[in-house]
């Protein structure tokens, strides 16, 4: 028995509700596995713990010592609330910390607890409710008493979360038998994710003439021949995850199509379209650029692409910026909070472990998530939309926040196609680009190299991430097991590792960085070994949370907040001393040598011992068949409408429009000190679609950052929505003050499983052929990337809801100095109001079609040479400082634009759409809502004072531009067409319709 | 004039997260600035630089924003309670030779913690606390400051700056006390800023004040340990300013400031202070250490 704590905040609890919580506050519980504290220990403990001004303590006695004496105490519901045993409990490790530090000498663990009261008639419908408002049982013990039970003196009792510990039982053999039933059963069994013609080639490694060597000096290892063990099967199970090898990406694709003059010209087969379209582009851009000076660093070959920050080529200090964007579905979709806290951790080790390490300076997010209103029934299993959105939104700010990286831009879109939801994170990085000499993107592992993991042990916690990913959710996923899958993030214990890991850089230290993250140190120590061609890991000492792990569960354990550091043997006594000196765990765990085999150890006995090459060139090539078949091409002449003024204040409010500043206010988007441009501008606190930052302080480099992405377009042609969704976010970039000549894109892919389906598999392959097209005209080229290609689930009685096909290009965009800013807030009254760009009927796949469920496929189509046209156009203007206010036109088009110029600005516009929809080559098909929400790509709005107005005319040139009207300085505002005033509105109901209906921070609304 | 300039040492625990961007604006205003880890301070060595280290050789102490050691228990506790405990004695010594400390949001939670606010006393009994926002959750945007009514404008950090704006980050920024101990701060004039509504009136209500309390910073009695809610070294130049660009624009030659257009957005946003106010009260502590600590 130990000691139970429990801290209240004073004068928190309120009995007088009904169908609520009394506890407004959760008490704060601390259980103390130790029964050899004396008082005046306690009393120390009870210093430390609470604050004394707005708290109070009981120890070892309920603070709620009156539940089971209030009238009708049935109604009073307890609810104790405790992390499952290996679920992260950052809470109880610190207060142990604290306390032996307080007291003096080492104590036994510390497990922190929330408790509430609830007040009210509650069936078990309704208690789930409650339970949901409180955490994910997924990680969370509940414990609930009614007050009727509840004995005044007991209790809740002491709790103390206790792990199985087993023996150890490092590993076993498996015998793979000689049937394809037997393989595709311990595929299955083993949730190893691999296919039979996977399975089918693990097993040659046992029979076949080709390895009789390996089979020769397996034995010499003291193992089996002609066994596989548990730990090997893991290992490669891990390393040829999609997850990790990307096999659909890196497939044969062979494609058809019915399209008679298909532009994408995709050949009939492709050899892997990562290779072919996205590496190709980027090393074909790569070629050409040289002459004007390579900014790109590294590309395709580490954790991120690495590109020049640095602008003066005489400068004396000169940087880099990396930058990637992780997919992720899989933990958020069961344990949104977790899902998407790890999701933010494990991005923010991409960039930073690139090379030999880089320092985090920005993330962004994007959400995908159902409709809120859809209420699925719980019992599927599946959580709904609100519960994810909530728990995602929380898992990012803590993460965020806690660990003091800026979230400064994301994207947030609701479609029942995303139940299962999708999740983006990203972060980018800066390094100097040298380091005593030492080129810092590159990573060194030689023969006699160390290997040291730094930061927290291993657990079961997050075991099969990698093969869980790549799987589809279905209903009948058993808890337990996905259980295992989900971890909560330590953000503090992330940070002290990213700086340790910086004093050890810049100390000349590190050789290279690797990140564990899906697949654990079995990835972060097998990719190093392929820089050397061999390395033995053991793992007999290796640090571990608790007993009882088998060796493949610490080869494979996704316990979050680590990374592995190559360092030369001469070295490993100085880094030791310098990570005991900030408290940062750091272990030896392997070495490296030239043997061309990868060989893990645990208790003195071989448990891996896998040829290099066949890890890494084992694996069969997967086929995907490809076939187009183009959607029936549906015209919608005249868009329906009732109210013009309605349509267009419930556009800039739809769920994927409004304003989602609630969420921004909670993303701490100004730490580092860095940001120019936030995702806010102006008076009325208008939206950005880029942000602007310097990423060092004492450089005059600017960095750039936004997404472009058009998943409904998608739906109808993948080719197009690929270009498209490049164009708009050079675009975005060039609004607020960019230009061409550095600019580099992450593609970031979730769709629905392309190998089951040869249209969803045509719309894959076509959207990267259309973004590749897209970044080589403009010399933008990707420089990292990611997939999630399993975005179904399976709903029982053989119902599969499949996402939309989305591609997420996400721009970074550097800049010597921030001097060209543009923000696109109005400025002043009586400025000019144009556009640039031509607007045509081109609404498939639009915001407006979408609120108002009309599928049309008229999605716009870029005209490369056009819009570049445009673009060189603004940017001169831009550098002229002729523009006051800049906005791209994508989402919500015209009008979307307009409003938002005059929220941000508090002022008004007055203008006139007859020029616009008379001079365009499209003028047939047009009229005034069309012309006010069509998404034609490469269109600005811009706005200019009276005074510039020559100017900017003659800086646009033969551009398409037209004046349209002027920004008012009173806060109507007016839209005219053939003399009539066809809409008009006053900043309030702008405002007010831009708040949409969705408040991010009391989603539990949506519970009912 | 001499050349030396002031030392300061900004203390770096566990979730510390504005150190880089605090140095850099010390370093602007005109400081020498070590960053140093409570392990090094503990250990008087850093296993870099290899050298000894000690408190009195600064003159300005600085406790930087973040979540200190996660803020797990409640916010800047267990470093609150390390600097009563293990650096009392030299934390005495440096306030007793008059020199400078700040601490910034998670900072101040320290430093009203361990005791240092409002009493400039380590190790004094807590008088004053900063709790949970009102609201329950994180915020962070832009807040307009005031200086209290009829206040001594006592604290040399803040000398000249009266209607700032600055950005705030926090969860717990709630000021609570009793209200005798409240009454003495503002009688003793050590309320240094108050959160202010449009019109300029003290406000504990949202979107003004963003935790629910009106009082958003404080100084000991001397005036010399200032402790508060809002970050100033967000805003060291006014290019981070979100009306930056509209303030930009409307100083261009070919802007008519006479024209009522121009004049109507000029008066929204004169009312605001020169946008690189952070820097300012940066300089007065390091101006203030040059003058009577060098």
């Amino acid at each position: 028995m130990g000691v139970r704590l429990e801290v209240l905040t004073k004068n928190s609890l309120n009995f007088d509700v009904n169908d609520d919580f009394v506890t407004r506050r959760a008490i704060n519980v601390y259980n103390i596995d130790d029964d050899t504290l004396s008082a005046e220990d306690l009393k120390l403990i009870q210093q430390i713990l609470e604050d004394p001004l707005v708290e109070q303590t009981s120890i070892d006695h309920p603070v709620l010592d009156m539940l089971s004496k209030i009238s009708n105490p049935e109604l009073y519901h307890m609810i104790d609330v405790k992390p499952r045993p290996g679920v992260t409990d950052s809470w109880g490790d610190k207060a142990k910390e604290v306390i032996e530090r307080v007291i003096g000498r080492e104590i036994g663990g510390v497990s922190h607890s929330r408790q509430y009261v609830y007040k009210g008639n509650l069936d078990d419908e309704q208690m789930w409710g409650v339970k949901k408002k409180l955490a994910n049982e997924i990680s969370f013990l509940f414990e609930v008493k009614k007050g009727s039970e509840w004995n005044d003196e007991e209790g809740a009792g002491f709790h103390f979360p206790k792990y199985p510990a087993q023996d150890p039982h490092p590993f076993e053999y498996v015998d793979l038998g000689d049937t394809d039933d037997r393989l595709i059963e311990i595929s299955h069994k083993r949730m190893l994710g691999l296919s039979l013609d996977e399975m089918k080639s693990i097993r040659e490694l046992f029979t076949h003439d080709e390895y009789e060597k390996f089979r020769e000096d397996r034995v010499a290892k003291g193992m089996e021949a002609n066994k596989i063990t548990d730990a090997e099967l893991e290992d490669l199970a891990q390393s040829w995850s999609d997850h990790c090898k990307h096999k659909k990406f890196n497939a044969r694709w062979e494609y058809t199509t019915d399209d008679q003059n298909d532009r994408s010209g995709i050949e009939p087969v492709t050899d892997s379209i990562f290779k072919t379209f996205i590496k190709g582009s980027t090393e074909r851009i790569k070629e050409r650029i040289k002459e004007k000076g390579d900014w790109i660093v590294s590309v395709f070959d580490d954790n991120a692409g690495v590109i020049r920050l640095t602008w003066d080529k005489l400068a004396e200090k000169v940087y880099n910026v990396a930058t990637k964007v992780e997919t992720h579905n899989h933990p958020s979709g069961v344990e949104p909070f977790g899902g998407a806290n790890t999701g933010v951790g494990g991005v923010i080790r991409d960039p930073t472990c690139t090379g030999i390490g880089m320092e985090p300076v920005s993330l962004q997010e994007g959400y995908r998530v159902g409709e809120l209103d859809n209420t699925i029934d719980h019992k599927t299993g599946f959580l709904r939309a609100w519960e994810l959105l909530d728990g995602m939104i929380k898992g990012v700010i803590d993460y965020g926040n806690k660990i003091g990286i800026p979230t400064r831009i994301g994207t947030l879109f609701y479609n029942n196609g995303w139940i299962k939801p999708g999740m983006f994170a990203g972060c980018t990085a800066v390094a100097p680009a040298e380091i005593n000499g030492r080129l810092t993107h590159e990573k060194k592992v030689e023969e006699d190299y160390i290997a040291i993991t730094v930061g927290g042990g291993v657990g079961r916690d997050g075991i099969h991430g990698a093969t869980a990913s790549s799987k589809e959710l279905s209903a009948e996923d058993d808890i337990d097991d996905l259980g295992q899958t989900v971890q909560i993030g330590d953000p503090i214990e992330e940070k002290k590792v990213l700086d340790v890991m910086k004093i050890l850089r810049d100390a000349g230290l590190i050789e290279a960085s690797q990140d564990c993250g899906a697949g654990g140190w079995n990835s972060a120590v097998g990719e190093l070994a392929e820089l050397c061609n061999g390395a033995v890991m053991d793992l007999t000492n290796a640090p571990i949370k608790y007993k009882g792990l088998m060796s493949w569960e610490k080869l494979v354990s996704e316990a979050q907040e680590r990374v592995v550091l190559v360092i030369k043997p001469e070295n490993y006594d100085k880094v030791m001393e310098i990570c005991n000196h900030y408290k940062v765990n750091a272990d030896k765990i392997a070495n490296f040598n030239k043997t061309g085999y990868y060989e893990v150890k645990d208790q003195d006995k071989t448990a891996v011992f896998l040829p290099m090459k066949f890890r890494t060139q084992g694996l069969p090539e997967m086929t995907i068949k490809a076939h187009w078949t183009p959607p029936e091409e549906k015209i919608i002449n005249i868009i329906s409408t009732e109210d013009l003024k309605d349509d267009l204040l419930n556009l800039i409010g739809t769920p994927n429009l409004q304003s989602y500043h609630s969420i921004r206010k909670r993303y701490d988007r100004q730490v580092q000190g860095g940001s120019i441009i936030d995702c806010m501008v102006g008076l009325g606190e208008g939206k950005s679609d880029a942000v602007m930052y310097k990423p060092i302080l004492s450089e005059s480099e600017v960095l750039i950052e936004c997404h472009g992405s058009n998943p409904w377009q998608g739906d109808i042609d993948g080719y197009e929505m690929g270009r498209n969704n490049v164009v708009d976010a050079i675009g975005k970039i060039i609004a607020v003050g960019g230009d061409l000549r550095r600019i580099a894109f992450n593609d970031n892919t979730i769709t629905p499983k392309p190998e089951d389906d040869p249209h969803i598999a045509a719309k894959v392959i076509r959207m990267i052929k259309g973004a590749a097209d897209a970044t080589e005209y403009f010399n933008t080229p990707m420089i990292s990337g990611k997939d999630s290609t399993s975005m179904e689930v399976h709903m029982g009685d053989d119902k599969i809801i499949k996402s939309k096909p989305e591609l997420l290009m996400s721009a970074v965009g550097v800049m010597p100095n921030d001097s060209t800013k543009v923000t696109s807030d109005y400025k002043i009254g009586g400025d000019l109001i144009y556009v640039v760009g031509e607007t045509k009927d081109e609404l498939g796949g639009s915001e407006l079609f979408n609120m108002k469920d009309h599928d049309g496929t008229n999605i716009p189509t870029s005209d490369f040479d056009e819009i570049k046209g445009n673009y060189k156009s603004v940017i001169n203007a831009t550098q002229k400082g002729l523009i006051h206010s800049a906005q791209y036109l994508s989402r919500g088009g015209l009008f979307e634009a307009l409003a938002n110029g005059a929220i941000g600005g508090d002022l008004g516009f007055n203008i006139k759409l007859d020029s616009i929809i008379e001079d365009s080559t499209d003028a047939e098909n047009l009229d005034p809502l069309k012309v006010l929400t069509s998404e034609s790509t490469g269109r600005f709005l811009v706005t200019v004072h009276r005074s510039q107005q020559e100017a900017f005319e003659k800086a646009m040139g033969n551009t398409y531009h037209k004046e349209i009207g002027l920004v008012s300085d009173y806060t109507n505002s007016f839209i005219h067409h053939k003399d009539e005033v066809i809409f008009q509105a006053n900043s309030d109901e702008l405002k007010e319709a831009r708040k949409g209906k969705i408040d991010t921070n009391n989603l539990r609304e949506w519970v009912a | 004039m001499s050349c030396i300039r002031p030392r300061a040492m900004i203390l770096r625990a566990d979730g510390t997260n504005c150190d880089k961007e605090t140095m850099f604006g010390l370093e602007q205003a005109g400081a020498e600035v070590d960053i140093v880890h409570i392990e090094s301070w503990r250990k008087h060595r850093d296993p870099i630089m290899d050298k000894e280290i000690s408190l009195s050789n600064y003159q300005i102490f600085v406790l930087a924003g973040g979540f200190s050691d996660g803020d797990y228990i409640s916010a800047g506790q267990t470093i609150a309670y390390a600097l009563k405990t293990e650096f009392k004695d030299e934390i005495e010594e440096f306030i007793a030779a008059q020199k400078l400390a700040i601490g910034i949001c998670n900072g101040f939670q320290i430093m009203v913690k361990s005791g240092l606010l409002p009493t400039g006393k380590i190790g004094e009994q807590q008088s004053v606390t900063l709790t949970h926002n009102q609201q329950e959750r994180f915020e962070a945007y832009s807040v307009s400051l005031r200086k209290p009514a009829n206040g001594v404008d006592k604290c040399v950090w803040t000398a000249g700056i009266h209607n700032p704006d600055f950005y705030i980050a926090h969860g717990e920024g709630r000021f609570y006390t009793d209200q005798e101990t409240k009454q003495q701060l503002y009688d003793n004039g050590q309320v240094v800023f108050q959160y202010a509504d449009e019109e300029g009136n003290p406000s504990n209500q949202q979107p003004y004040s963003p935790n629910g309390s009106t009082i958003a910073a404080i100084c000991d009695p001397t005036g010399r340990i200032l402790g508060m809610m809002p970050h100033p070294e967000r805003s060291l130049s006014g290019r981070n300013n979100h009306l930056n660009t509209l303030q930009d624009i409307l100083r261009r030659d070919y802007v008519d400031s006479s024209a009522p257009e121009v004049k109507a957005r000029l008066n929204l946003i004169n009312q605001k202070e020169t946008p690189w106010v952070g820097l300012q009260l940066l300089k007065n502590g390091v101006e203030h250490a040059r003058q009577h600590l060098m």
